[in-house]
């Protein structure tokens, strides 16, 4: 049989785009990994604003103008127990996502109380250093460090503060709402955002504190 | 396995028709509590490192680093699951971009901030004699004071040469800047022509 130039008789082996289910072959991705994406390159880019807050930190740690350096002022000891608050909070808020992945109202709730109560605790520590450091006279207008010092620990601190704030109303959406997708879409973004700042204090606990105590 | 499942099942819950864990929910927690024992380990020996002598002092910002970065992909592993999958490789892609963009900002900046303070570095001096109309050059006078305080100056003419660095020790007489006053003069000599004519 002839066919007319220009025209290709159709390969059986080659499937429509419908025929692909799954989504490797690529189509529309399911909302919740959009939702996703886009949060996750919101938290990127404010990363990036707490990279400037870094580079400054670091260029001005030595602008002490005569006063106290980061060696005297810093305490070992409180940092540490903030850590382990913020790490055990990562970790509780991964306990969320299980639970709202299994569908459980009671452990879904009680890690979220667990990760609010621990990231309550780390703002109070944190406040209690700042009111400790403006009363010895360290606050944020004696010198250039303790400006950039202020700033970016006082940014990271806001943002637990926010965080916990969510926190509160995922608790309360979840509870009179139900696990809906867009309820658990805004867990997982959530979840995202806490994440997020616990690596933020990984930079910040190793950087301004640890290294500026041993130096 | 199977323990650590019943162990979990057997979590009370306030509801009892709720659903039990699956071992989906295992394979989930198992993950969490790797990533949170290796955090964990990671930040103990951090501490452990920025508070003893077990490592030479110098050397502690980088190890500290080491550490800090290590947690930081073992979190984003283990805690954000950023993989190369195919629903993730959109996040690892930005990821790699936000990285390229913090590291231009903090390294940018510090190279900048430490080549400018390198080269506005202009600590010092009275001007003690000129030699002659041209160039003259610049000495510490009296050392006793500048022996114990940090000098400072403002320099209002052109500056065509630095010998010293900030926080070096000068020696009386000790040369430090060359400064070209010979713009100066013309100027000066300009402003009489135009008042004698």
């Amino acid at each position: 049989m002839m066919t007319a130039p220009g025209i290709v008789e159709a390969d059986p082996s080659i499937k429509t785009f419908s025929e692909y289910p799954d989504a490797e072959a690529g189509g529309i991705a399911p909302k919740l990994i959009i939702v996703g994406y886009g949060f996750w390159i919101f938290l990127l880019s404010d990363i990036v604003m707490f990279s400037a807050f870094f580079a400054a930190h670091a260029v001005l740690q030595s602008a002490t103008d005569g006063g106290p350096e980061g060696k005297e002022l810093l305490s070992i000891r409180n940092v540490a127990i903030e850590t382990a608050c913020l790490l055990l909070s990562s970790f509780t808020c991964g306990l969320i996502a299980i639970g709202a992945h299994a569908r459980r109202m009671s452990w879904t709730q009680l890690a979220l109380g667990i990760t609010a109560i621990l990231g309550i605790a780390f703002i109070v520590l944190e406040l209690h250093e700042f009111n400790d450091l403006i009363n010895e006279g360290a606050g944020p207008q004696r010198s250039a460090f303790l400006s950039s010092f202020f700033a970016l620990v006082g940014c990271h601190g806001l943002h637990v503060a926010i965080g916990i704030l969510w926190l509160g109303t995922m608790m309360a959406q979840l509870y009179i709402k139900g696990f809906r997708a867009d309820i658990l879409r805004r867990l997982t973004c959530f979840n995202l955002f806490w994440h997020m700042l616990d690596i933020v204090w990984i930079a910040i606990f190793t950087l301004v504190y640890l290294v500026g105590v041993s130096t | 396995m199977s323990k650590y499942l019943k162990f979990i099942s057997s979590y009370r819950s306030i509801n009892t028709s709720e659903p039990p864990l699956n071992t989906s929910s295992l394979y989930d927690f198992i993950n969490y509590l790797i990533g949170f024992s290796l955090s964990s380990l990671l930040t103990c020996a951090a501490f452990l490192i920025a508070q003893s002598d077990l490592i030479w002092r110098p050397g502690i910002p980088v190890a500290l680093t080491a550490l800090a970065i290590a947690q930081i992909g073992i979190q984003l592993v283990f805690f954000l699951h950023l993989t190369t999958g195919s629903d993730n490789i959109n996040n690892s892609i930005a990821l790699a971009f936000g990285t390229l963009v913090v590291t231009l900002v903090i390294a940018g900046t510090l190279w900048i901030m430490s080549s400018m303070s390198h080269h506005t570095s202009v600590t010092i001096f009275r001007n003690k004699s000129a030699h002659n109309h041209h160039e003259s050059s610049l000495h510490l006078e009296d050392s006793s004071i500048f022996k114990i305080f940090p000098s400072q100056a403002q320099v209002g003419k052109k500056i065509k040469n630095v010998f010293c660095v900030v926080g070096q020790h000068v020696e009386i007489n000790q040369e430090c800047a060359l400064i070209d006053i010979h713009e100066e003069t013309s100027r000066e000599n300009l402003i009489r022509k135009q008042k004698i004519s």
